[in-house]
């Protein structure tokens, strides 16, 4: 069941809910929230630092997937009031990238949470294009202490 | 689930998710260094056991482990 009461696209408050800042910012909405799953958007535009020939290249996609890990994480915080936690991607495997979305498209990210132990967030993320899955890949992340 | 099938079992996914060898499991070693576990590596095991047992464990469960006898205990334990 959807925990927001509507999408959260307002810039300023993504930027309260993710540590990061730009111009490595690959998240501009929180689409979705429940207990174990999350998904974001993003909209691909042409000053993205990962964007080459007017495509988002695969660094970052799977950015994209971690910042939605931690936009997770961050909304968490957010409602109970602690400021949004710094994180590393800590391991990546199984990636599959089918295509890369061109500028002014929007992909969306949904991340399954598998696990979480000793500040290690196991995750299943799966990005899709128009409802076409680009991306799907297993990543771990780790809270910074 | 008596102890020897829950060791057994143990012992089959710890053989297959963490690839060592079945002579380096013995009860007495040293669980982290047995399975070459970093702090990563400690979500695979969740998940592995999670998978074979439908047991949860949590960081808190890990404070007392040191061997992999203790390791067969906790789950012992979560089973009963």
């Amino acid at each position: 069941m959807n925990l927001l009461k509507e999408p959260i696209t307002d810039q300023d408050l993504i930027l309260k809910l993710i540590p990061q800042r730009a111009p490595i910012v690959m998240v501009d909405s929180l689409l979705y929230f429940e207990e174990s799953k999350v998904i974001s958007g993003l909209t691909v535009t042409e000053d993205n630092m990962f964007v080459q020939n007017g495509f988002l290249t695969e660094p970052g996609l799977i950015e994209h997937i971690a910042q939605t890990v931690a936009l997770y994480t961050g909304y968490h915080f957010y409602i109970n009031n602690i400021p949004a936690p710094e994180g590393y991607i800590g391991a990546i495997k199984s990636v599959t990238i089918e295509k890369l979305p061109k500028v002014n498209m929007q992909i969306e990210t949904e991340v399954e949470i598998l696990q979480e132990i000793m500040g290690v967030t196991l995750v299943q993320g799966t990005t899709t294009l128009n409802g076409e899955v680009i991306v799907t890949a297993q990543m771990k992340t780790v809270l910074k202490n | 689930m008596n102890k020897e099938v829950i060791i057994e079992k143990i012992n089959d996914f710890l053989i297959d998710e963490f690839e060592v060898e079945a002579e380096d499991l013995s009860p007495e070693a040293n669980l982290k260094e047995a399975l070459e576990l970093d702090s990563l590596d400690f979500v695979d095991l969740v998940v592995a056991v999670e998978a074979n047992f439908g047991v949860k464990l949590v960081g808190e469960d890990f404070i007392n482990i040191l061997t992999l006898q203790d390791f067969y205990d906790l789950i012992e334990n979560k089973l009963s």
